[in-house]
C-alpha cells in the first residue's frame, strides 16, 4: 500500500514538473473538492470560466490546473447531483489554492436527467421523472433490484415478491390500467427493452421465475422512472404502465479507480402464522367430530391412531425452514482518458433463503467502454453477462412451505418406526406431500439463467447542433430448468427427469438524430427523431423421460440422447415493434418549456387491421422562479409548474391471438397413431390496441433555499378499449378470447416533501417523505358480467363502478349465539343462515388507497443513520388460505385464530361451531367454496423497510490505508411491521398463473412464503 | 455552415424514411399452428380433424374418467368420508358452480362437440371418405351429447312430454349465444345423429378398430333408448349387434381395461372404446381413472362400504377377489379395476348390450330365453360356474331383477349406476339413490360459471343440498 502512495507521489511531481517547465502562463491553481460531508467528489468538473481550460478531480477529489497567467480568475465547480460552485481568485506566478465544498441539490434545474432516447436537464422536463439514487437500490438484500424501489418514489407501488430466492415483485406505476394486458413498466436498460416476462416458466412449484434477478444491482448509477404521458410518451404504445429507465455506470476520466463492496447477512421469515400444536389439533378435529353428532373418538387423518398421534407435536414450518445467508462481493473498477473510458465489473451474490434447499446464486460481469477517436465521434460498447442458479422448492399449493402451512399436521411424525419418511398419501397430500422432508429429499430441482446484454452505439455530430446515432442491442437469454422427481413422488417405480428450455432472443436497434437549433440566448430548441425496431422471440421446449435417475444437469449425455431423438423443438413466435418517434422541446427565456412528443407503433401482436397505433403527447412547464418577480424571493427558492396530456397504449399479450388457428399435427400429439388437427382458438381480426389518455399536473417547489422541497402531482388516466381474455360460454368449445372491452379510469395525487431539518457541521438530518393516493374505477365492461370477464381464480372480479381486483365476496355477518351456525347476508343486505354463491357483493379491492415512504437521514461526523419506513393505507387482503386453516375440520392445520369460536350456546364468538361437513353450514357446498369476508381484511400496514447504520472513515485514516474512503454499516430490512392482518406477511404477491392475474391478484394469498426480515453487515472501499 | 447543417438535415430526413418497413415485416409465422386455410386443405386433414374429437372424448376431463367418476359419485360406489372439495361437493349432490373438475368435464365434453362440428361444416373437403367422415362426427357429437344430457338435466321421462329443460345443443361449430333445449329435442337430434352415423357408418376395419363403426351407432341407439325406457327398440339395436357375431364374451375379467395390441382391443367384447396410444412416448391417456388405482397407494376414491357389503354377500361372486381389496389398507376398501398402468377404455361392449337386451325382453315380455342365455352367459363367468344360472323358464320379473343385478356388479365404477337408477326412476318406479330420491335436483350437476354468464337468459339448474 505505502509502495502505490510513493508512485502516486512521484508521478504527480513529475506532472507537476513537466507542467512547468512547458509553459511559460506559470500559474495554477489547484485544491480539492469535497461534498457536504467532507468526502472526496472525484470526476468533479472543473472550469475557469471564459476560457476553455477545465479538468476534472481525481479519485481523491484534487485538481489542479496550470499555464494560468496572473488576475482575476473565476473557478466553477460542477457535479451531477451538486450545486454549482463558483469562486474568484487572483492568481499569481505560483500555485493558488482553492477547495470547493459542494451543497447537494436535489432540485437543481441543470441536473442532467436520462429521458427516453436522450438526456434532458431538468429545466427543460416537461414530463413526471423520478430518479432513483444506485446507492439505494443496493442498499437492501431484496430478491431483485426492483423491489429495492419500494418506498423511494411517489406512485411507484411495489409488491415484493416474497422470501423465496428469486422471486418477483409487482410493480405499478399510477395504479393499474390493464385487466388482461400485462400492467407491469417496461424496463429499458441502457436503451434495451429488456425481457421481463415472469411467465417464461409459467407458474411451476407455485413460482414465477424472475429474469430480473440476474441483474447485478451494483452496476446501476441511477434509475429513472417515467410516470406520465409527458416522459413515458416517446414510449408511445408501451407507456402506458410507465417506463424504467435503468443507466449502468460508465467510466470516468481520471486514473484507474476500484470500488469493492462485500455484504453479508442472515435472513428469516419476516413474519409468519401461528398454528396449533398437535394435542391442540386433535382438540379441535375432536370437537368438530362431536358437535356433528358423532360419538367416541374421532377417526384421525393419515391413518393414525390416537395414541400414536398424541406423541407428535410436529413444527414443520421450523423443519422446511433455516436461518438463511446473504453475501454479496462486487469489485469494479473505473477508469480513463481524453479518448477511452471504461467501467468493468465482477460480482457474486449467493442468497440462500431461510426455505430449505432454496438459494439464488448469480455470477456476473460488465464492461462498458467508451471510445471517442474524434471530437465529434463517440463509440460505446457495452457487454453485460450474468448467470443466475436457483435451487429450487416447491411450495404454497405445490407442497413444501405452502404444505407445511397446510396438510402437514403437527400429530403426524416425521420419520416412521423403521426410519423411513412417514407419508399420509390419499388425499392428505392435496398441498404436495404432506411430509414435505420427503418431497425435499426425493425432489432435484434447478434452474439456470444467463442473462446477456450486448450494445453499441456510434455517435456521430457532422457539424455543431447536429448528431445522429445508431444503435443495436442484444437481450439474450437462456434459461434451463433441470427437475428430477423421484419414484416415490409419483407413486411410481422409477423417477423421472425433465428439463424446460428457453433461450429468448431479443433485439433492437435504435436509430436517432438530435438536432439543437439555438437562435438566441433565449430560445432553444431540440428536435429528436428516430426510428426503432425490435424483435424478441422466446424459443423452448421441453423434454422428460422415465427412468432418468438423476437431474439433466448431472447427466447430460442422458439429455443429448433425448434430445436426439427428437425433432422441430424450440421454435417461438416472435414478438416485434417498428416504431418512429420524435420530441420537440422548445426553451424561451429559460422557463417557458413546450414539449410534443411522437410515437407511431406497429406490433406484430395484432391484426392488419389494426396494427399501428399513433400515440401524441403535448406537454409544458413554466419555470416561475426564474421570473424577476420570484427570483430574489427568500421563501421561495424554486418553482415550476408543469402540464401535460398525451396518449399512451399497451400492447402487453401474446402473439397471435387475433388469429383463429388449428393446431399442427404433431407426432407427439396422434389418436391411434393418426395425425391429430384440433381448433386452438377463436379469430378475433379486430383485436386492436388498448390505449390510454394521460393528464397529468403538478407543481415542483423549493422553499428556504431549498432546506423544503418536492413536488405535487395529480394524474388521470383513462384507459380504453382494455385487452381482456374473456370468457365466452364453454358450450362454444372456446371458454376464453381476447377482445377489447371497457374502460377504466385512474387517477390520483402524489405528494413529495424532502426537507433538511438540521445542517450543522456535525450533524444533519434530512427528511423524505413521499405519498401516492389512487383512485381506481371500472367505467364500462361492454356486455361483461362480473364473472364473465374472466379471473376465475383468487375470488376477484371487475365491476363497473369498482376498481380492477375487486374482492367480489359473500358478506358474513357473524356467528349465530343460539347455534353457533354462520349467518350470511344476501344480495339485499338481510340476514340468512344459507351460504349463497348468488349473494356475492363487491366488498373489498386489492388495490390501496395510498402507498409511500418515509426515509430519515441522520450523519453526526462520520456516522450515518437511515430508516425507510414503507407503508399502505387501505386496500385488502383477501387470505384464501384461512377458508382451511380457520375453516371446516378437514385434514389442513389449525391457526391459533381459532380459538375465538363458538362452543356452546350463548357464545359470543368470531368463528362459526367446527364441523367436519361443510354441508353442515347450509348451502356450503365444500371447504373450497368457503370464501367470505370472514377473510377479509384490511392491508393498511407500516413497515421497517431498512435502517442502516455506517460509518465512513475518517478519510485521513483512509487515504494512509491508500483508500480514497471507505465505510462499514450494517443494515437490517423489514424489521418490523405494524398490520392488522392476522394472517402472517401483510404484503403479498402470490404466484400467479398470467398477467392478468398479476393485475387482479395481488394481496390474495395461498400459502404464499412471507418476506425475508434480514440483518447484513457490509463494507465498502474505494482506492 | 447554414448549408451544410441542411444538407445533413435532409440527409438525416431521408435515411429515416429508407427505415419505413413495408408490412411484411410484422407478420409473424405461427408455429405449430395454422390458419383454416393452410389447415384444412384436404380430406387428409378433415381426418386429422376428426381424430381430434376422439381425443377430446378420450381426455382424462371426460371419458379420461371424470365422467365416469362423475356418475359414481352421485351414485352409491364411493366411499363418502374424506373426499377433495370437488369431489365432496358433487357427492353430498350439492356442486358448486364453480366446481373446476365439473367445469372440466363440460368444457371438454363441448370441446369435441365442436371439433367434430367444424368437421361437419368443412365437409365439402372430403371425399372418398366423405360418409364415413360424417357418420364419425355424428357419432361422436350423439354420445357426448348423450353423457352430458344425463348429467346436467334431469333424466328422459321426469316430465310426460320431455319439454323440461336439457342441454344447449351444438350442431354447428359456429360461437353463437348459449340456450338450452328441451330433454326431448336434445334426445331426438342424439336418435338422429345416430341413425345417420348408423347408416353413413361401415363396419370398419383392424387398422381403424377405435373409431365408431355403424355397430358403435347401434350399440349407442340401445343404450339411448333403454336410457329413454324404449325398450323395443333397445332390444332390437342391441339384438343387431350380439347377432352379427362380430363379438365374442370374454372367458374372464383380465380383458376389459387391459391395453391391446396395435391392432385391436385385448377384449373381444368391445363394440366401441377408446384407447390409450401403443406408442408411449405420446404420454398416457385415461388419468382421471386412476383416481381408483389401488396397487401403490392409497388412492383417493375408495370403494363404499355398505356398496361392499353387498358385494361380500353375494355369494361366489368371482368379482369381488378381482376387482376389490379389503386388507391392504386398514379400514379403507378400494378398488383393483383399473390397477393397470396403461388401459384402453371400452365404452360399450358386448356384457352391457346383453344386460340391456334382457332387461328390454323382461320389460317387453318377450324373447324371455333370449333374456335367460344373455344373463347365464354373464353370471357362469361371474360366479365360476353355472350355480347362479337362472332356470330356462325364469319369470320376467326374476330376469329384470337379476339383469339390474348384474350391472350393477359387472358395470361398477364405470359410471353406469346413477343413470340407471334415474331411468328405474323416470319410468315410475319409487328409486331411492344413497337416502334420495331420483329426482332430486342435487343430482342434476349445475352448469359452469361461465356458461350462465356469458348467455343472458340461461336457466341455471336448481341449486341442490336439498335431498341430504
Amino acid at each position: 500500500m505505502k509502495k502505490n502512495y510513493l508512485m502516486k507521489l512521484m508521478l504527480s511531481c513529475i506532472f507537476l514538473m513537466s507542467a512547468i517547465v512547458a509553459s511559460a502562463q506559470t500559474g495554477s491553481i489547484s485544491g480539492r473538492v469535497v461534498d457536504e460531508t467532507n468526502q472526496p467528489l472525484p470526476g468533479a468538473s472543473v472550469t475557469i470560466k471564459g476560457t476553455t481550460k477545465s479538468t476534472s478531480t481525481d479519485v481523491k477529489g484534487y485538481y489542479k490546473i496550470s499555464q494560468l497567467g496572473s488576475g482575476s480568475t473565476t473557478v466553477a465547480v460542477s457535479f451531477i447531483g451538486y450545486q454549482i460552485s463558483e469562486k474568484s481568485v487572483t492568481t499569481t506566478d505560483g500555485d493558488t489554492k482553492l477547495d470547493f465544498k459542494l451543497q447537494p441539490s436535489s432540485e437543481n434545474l441543470d441536473e442532467v436527467i436520462v429521458v427516453g432516447y436522450g438526456t434532458q436537464t431538468r429545466r427543460e422536463v416537461t414530463g413526471s421523472i423520478v430518479k432513483v439514487d444506485a446507492a439505494k437500490i443496493v442498499a437492501l438484500p431484496t430478491p431483485s433490484f426492483e423491489a429495492s424501489l419500494q418506498g423511494r418514489a411517489a406512485g411507484v407501488q411495489v409488491i415484493q415478491g416474497s422470501g423465496l430466492a428469486g422471486s418477483s415483485s409487482v410493480v405499478r406505476i399510477r395504479g393499474i390500467g390493464s385487466i388482461s394486458a400485462g400492467g407491469d413498466p417496461l424496463y429499458v436498460i441502457d436503451g434495451i427493452p429488456v425481457n421481463q416476462d415472469q411467465f417464461i416458466s409459467g407458474n411451476r412449484g407455485a413460482q414465477n421465475q424472475n429474469p430480473l434477478a440476474a441483474i447485478n444491482p451494483n452496476d446501476i448509477e441511477s434509475i429513472e422512472i417515467l410516470k406520465d404521458a409527458g416522459s413515458a410518451g416517446i414510449y408511445g404504445s408501451r407507456g402506458s404502465n410507465g417506463v424504467i429507465l435503468i443507466t449502468t455506470k460508465r467510466g470516468k476520466t481520471g486514473k484507474p479507480s476500484f470500488s469493492f463492496s462485500t455484504k453479508s447477512g442472515l435472513q428469516s421469515p419476516a413474519s409468519q402464522p401461528n398454528f396449533v400444536s398437535g394435542s391442540e389439533w386433535i382438540q379441535l378435529y375432536q370437537e368438530a367430530w362431536e358437535n356433528d353428532g358423532n360419538t367416541g373418538r374421532a377417526t384421525l387423518p393419515g391413518g393414525l391412531t390416537y395414541d400414536q398421534a398424541s406423541q407428535n407435536n410436529t413444527n414443520w414450518f421450523d423443519l422446511v425452514t433455516r436461518q438463511g445467508v446473504v453475501t454479496d462481493n462486487n469489485l469494479s473498477s473505473s477508469f480513463g482518458q481524453d479518448k477511452f473510458k471504461g467501467f468493468v465489473s465482477a460480482n457474486f451474490n449467493n442468497n440462500e433463503s431461510f426455505i430449505k434447499n432454496n438459494s439464488y446464486r448469480r455470477v456476473g460481469f460488465r464492461g462498458n467502454f467508451d471510445f471517442k477517436p474524434l471530437k465529434n465521434l463517440k463509440i460505446n460498447v457495452s457487454q453485460a453477462w450474468n448467470q443466475g442458479r436457483n435451487d429450487r422448492v416447491n411450495n404454497a399449493w405445490n407442497g413444501g412451505l405452502g404444505a407445511a402451512m397446510s396438510v402437514s399436521l403437527p400429530i403426524y411424525p416425521v420419520y416412521n418406526s423403521d426410519g423411513t419418511y412417514y407419508n399420509p398419501g390419499g388425499q392428505y397430500n392435496e398441498m404436495g406431500f404432506a411430509n414435505p422432508l420427503l418431497a425435499f429429499d426425493n425432489t432435484k430441482w434447478r434452474t439456470y439463467d444467463v442473462k446477456s446484454l450486448t450494445s453499441g452505439s456510434i455517435d456521430y455530430s457532422p457539424v455543431k447542433d447536429l448528431s445522429f446515432k445508431v444503435q443495436g442491442n442484444y437481450d439474450y437469454t437462456d434459461r434451463k430448468e433441470d427437475q428430477y422427481v423421484a419414484g416415490i413422488i409419483r407413486g411410481s417405480e422409477m423417477g423421472y427427469s425433465q428439463r424446460w428450455r428457453n433461450f429468448i432472443k431479443n433485439y433492437n436497434y435504435i436509430f436517432t438524430t438530435n438536432y439543437n437549433y439555438n437562435p438566441s440566448e433565449n430560445s432553444k430548441l431540440s428536435l429528436l427523431a428516430g426510428y426503432e425496431y425490435q424483435n424478441s422471440r422466446n424459443n423452448g421446449y421441453y423434454l422428460g423421460a422415465e427412468g432418468i435417475e438423476e437431474p439433466f444437469y448431472n447427466n447430460e449425455s442422458a439429455f443429448d440422447e433425448l434430445y436426439k431423438a427428437s425433432s422441430g423443438l424450440g421454435v417461438g413466435v416472435p414478438n416485434k415493434f417498428v416504431s418512429y418517434f420524435s420530441r420537440a422541446n422548445y426553451t424561451f427565456k429559460n422557463r417557458y418549456v413546450i414539449q410534443g412528443m411522437f410515437r407511431a407503433d406497429g406490433s406484430s401482436n395484432f391484426g392488419r387491421n389494426n396494427r399501428y397505433g399513433y400515440f401524441p403527447t403535448v406537454s409544458a412547464a413554466w419555470i416561475a422562479s426564474e421570473e424577476d418577480f420570484l427570483k430574489n424571493s427568500n421563501v421561495i427558492s424554486s418553482l415550476k409548474f408543469r402540464v401535460g396530456y398525451g396518449i399512451t397504449g399497451n400492447a402487453g399479450l401474446p402473439p397471435n391471438e387475433w388469429r383463429g388457428t388449428y393446431s399442427q399435427p404433431n407426432s407427439n400429439y396422434t389418436y391411434n397413431g393418426q395425425p391429430v388437427i384440433q381448433p386452438v382458438r377463436l379469430e378475433n381480426p379486430n383485436l386492436k390496441w388498448e390505449t390510454s389518455n394521460n393528464f397529468d399536473a403538478a407543481v415542483e417547489y423549493g422553499l428556504f433555499h431549498d432546506r423544503i422541497s418536492g413536488e405535487i402531482s395529480y394524474f388521470n388516466r383513462l384507459s380504453k378499449d382494455l385487452i381482456v381474455n374473456r370468457n365466452n360460454s364453454p358450450s362454444t368449445g372456446f371458454p376464453s378470447f381476447w377482445d377489447n372491452v371497457g374502460t377504466v379510469m385512474n387517477n390520483g395525487l402524489e405528494f413529495t416533501i424532502n426537507t433538511k431539518n438540521f445542517q450543522k457541521k456535525d450533524f444533519r438530518w434530512t427528511t423524505s417523505f413521499n405519498i401516492a393516493a389512487y383512485y381506481n374505477e371500472i367505467r364500462s365492461l361492454g356486455d361483461l358480467t362480473p364473472d364473465a370477464a374472466g379471473g376465475g381464480t383468487n375470488d376477484t372480479r371487475v365491476a363497473v363502478g369498482y376498481p380492477i381486483g375487486t374482492n367480489y365476496l359473500v358478506r358474513y355477518y357473524g356467528v349465530d349465539p343460539a347455534d353457533g351456525l354462520p349467518i350470511w347476508l344476501d344480495k339485499n343486505g338481510l340476514q340468512t343462515k344459507t351460504f349463497d354463491l348468488n349473494n356475492r357483493v363487491p366488498v373489498g379491492k386489492v388495490t390501496p388507497d395510498a402507498v409511500g415512504g418515509l426515509t430519515n437521514t441522520f450523519n453526526y461526523k462520520g456516522f450515518e443513520l437511515t430508516s425507510l419506513f414503507a407503508f399502505t393505507l387501505g386496500g385488502n387482503i383477501y387470505d384464501a388460505s384461512a377458508k382451511r386453516q380457520l375453516g371446516v375440520a378437514t385434514w389442513w392445520n389449525y391457526r391459533t385464530d381459532i380459538a375465538d369460536r363458538w362452543r356452546q350456546p350463548g357464545d359470543v364468538a368470531r368463528f362459526p361451531k367446527l364441523t367436519q361437513q361443510a354441508s353442515n353450514y347450509p348451502g356450503l357446498s365444500s371447504f373450497w367454496q368457503y370464501n367470505s369476508t370472514l377473510f377479509l381484511y384490511d392491508a393498511s400496514y407500516l413497515r421497517l423497510r431498512e435502517l442502516t447504520l455506517g460509518y465512513n472513515l475518517p478519510s485521513k485514516f483512509a487515504a494512509r490505508v491508500g483508500m480514497s474512503n471507505a465505510k462499514v454499516f450494517v443494515t437490517g430490512m423489514n424489521l418490523l411491521t405494524w398490520t392488522k392482518y392476522p394472517g402472517g406477511d401483510p404484503e403479498i404477491a402470490r404466484d400467479f398463473e398470467n398477467a392478468q392475474d398479476r393485475n387482479m391478484s395481488p394481496n390474495i394469498t395461498f400459502l404464499t412464503v412471507p418476506q425475508a426480515k434480514s440483518f447484513t453487515l457490509g463494507l465498502n472501499v474505494n482506492f | 455552415m447554414k448549408k451544410r447543417r441542411i444538407l445533413y438535415i435532409t440527409l438525416c430526413g431521408a435515411l429515416l424514411l429508407t427505415t419505413v418497413s413495408c408490412e411484411k415485416v410484422l407478420d409473424v409465422t405461427l408455429v405449430g399452428q395454422n390458419e383454416k386455410q393452410d389447415a384444412l386443405k384436404s380430406e387428409e386433414d378433415l381426418n386429422a380433424l376428426l381424430n381430434s374429437g376422439y381425443t377430446s372424448l378420450a381426455s382424462d376431463n371426460f371419458y379420461g374418467g371424470r365422467l365416469q367418476v362423475t356418475n359414481e359419485l352421485l351414485g352409491d360406489y364411493i366411499d363418502g368420508r374424506e373426499l377433495g372439495g370437488d369431489e365432496s361437493e358433487i357427492y353430498r349432490r350439492n356442486a358448486s358452480f364453480f366446481n373446476g373438475q365439473l367445469n372440466g368435464l363440460f368444457e371438454e365434453g363441448y370441446r369435441g362437440i365442436n371439433r367434430v362440428n367444424n368437421a361437419l361444416d368443412n365437409l365439402d373437403l372430403a371425399s372418398t371418405n366423405k360418409s364415413s367422415i360424417e357418420g364419425q362426427a355424428k357419432f361422436i357429437r350423439a354420445i357426448a351429447h348423450f353423457e352430458l344430457v344425463k348429467l346436467y338435466a334431469q333424466p328422459f321421462g321426469f316430465t310426460q312430454d320431455n319439454s323440461h329443460l336439457g342441454i344447449p345443443l351444438r350442431l354447428d361449430s359456429k360461437p353463437s349465444g348459449s340456450v338450452r333445449s328441451t330433454v326431448k329435442e336434445v334426445y331426438d337430434q342424439i336418435i338422429k345423429d345416430l341413425t345417420e352415423a348408423e347408416t353413413l357408418l361401415g363396419d370398419g376395419n383392424a387398422t381403424e378398430f377405435a373409431k365408431a363403426t355403424k355397430w358403435s351407432a347401434k350399440a349407442y341407439l340401445a343404450k339411448v333408448y333403454f336410457q329413454m325406457n324404449n325398450f323395443a327398440k333397445a332390444y332390437e339395436y342391441a339384438n343387431q349387434v350380439i347377432i352379427s357375431n362380430k363379438f365374442t364374451m370374454d372367458a374372464d375379467y383380465s380383458k376389459r381395461f387391459a391395453l391391446g395390441n396395435g391392432s385391436g382391443y385385448a377384449s373381444k367384447e368391445v363394440v366401441f372404446g377408446l384407447i390409450n396410444e401403443r406408442n408411449t412416448a405420446v404420454g398416457t391417456r385415461f388419468n382421471t381413472l386412476k383416481s381408483y388405482k389401488s396397487d401403490l397407494s392409497l388412492p383417493s376414491l375408495k370403494v363404499d362400504p355398505n356398496f361392499y357389503t353387498s358385494v361380500k354377500n353375494n355369494a361366489n361372486d368371482v368379482r369381488k377377489s378381482v376387482w376389490y381389496d379389503d386388507s391392504k389398507y386398514s379400514e379403507k376398501i378400494v378398488s383393483k379395476k383399473f390397477n393397470t398402468e396403461r388401459i384402453d377404455v371400452p365404452l360399450v361392449y358386448l356384457t352391457e348390450l346383453k344386460l340391456i337386451r334382457a332387461e328390454s325382453a323382461a320389460e317387453t315380455n318377450a324373447n324371455l330365453t333370449v333374456a335367460v342365455t344373455d344373463l347365464n352367459d354373464i353370471m357362469t363367468r361371474a360366479y365360476g360356474g353355472t350355480s347362479r344360472n337362472l332356470p330356462a323358464g325364469a319369470s320376467a320379473q326374476l330376469i329384470k331383477n337379476t339383469a339390474r343385478q348384474e350391472r350393477m356388479f359387472e358395470l361398477v365404477g364405470e359410471g353406469n349406476r346413477v343413470q340407471e337408477l334415474k331411468r328405474e326412476g323416470a319410468k315410475g318406479e319409487n328409486t331411492i339413490i344413497r337416502n334420495a330420491p331420483w329426482n332430486c335436483p342435487g343430482l342434476v350437476l349445475p352448469f359452469p360459471n361461465g356458461e350462465v354468464a356469458n348467455s343472458p337468459g340461461f336457466v341455471q339448474n336448481p341449486a341442490g343440498g336439498t335431498c341430504n
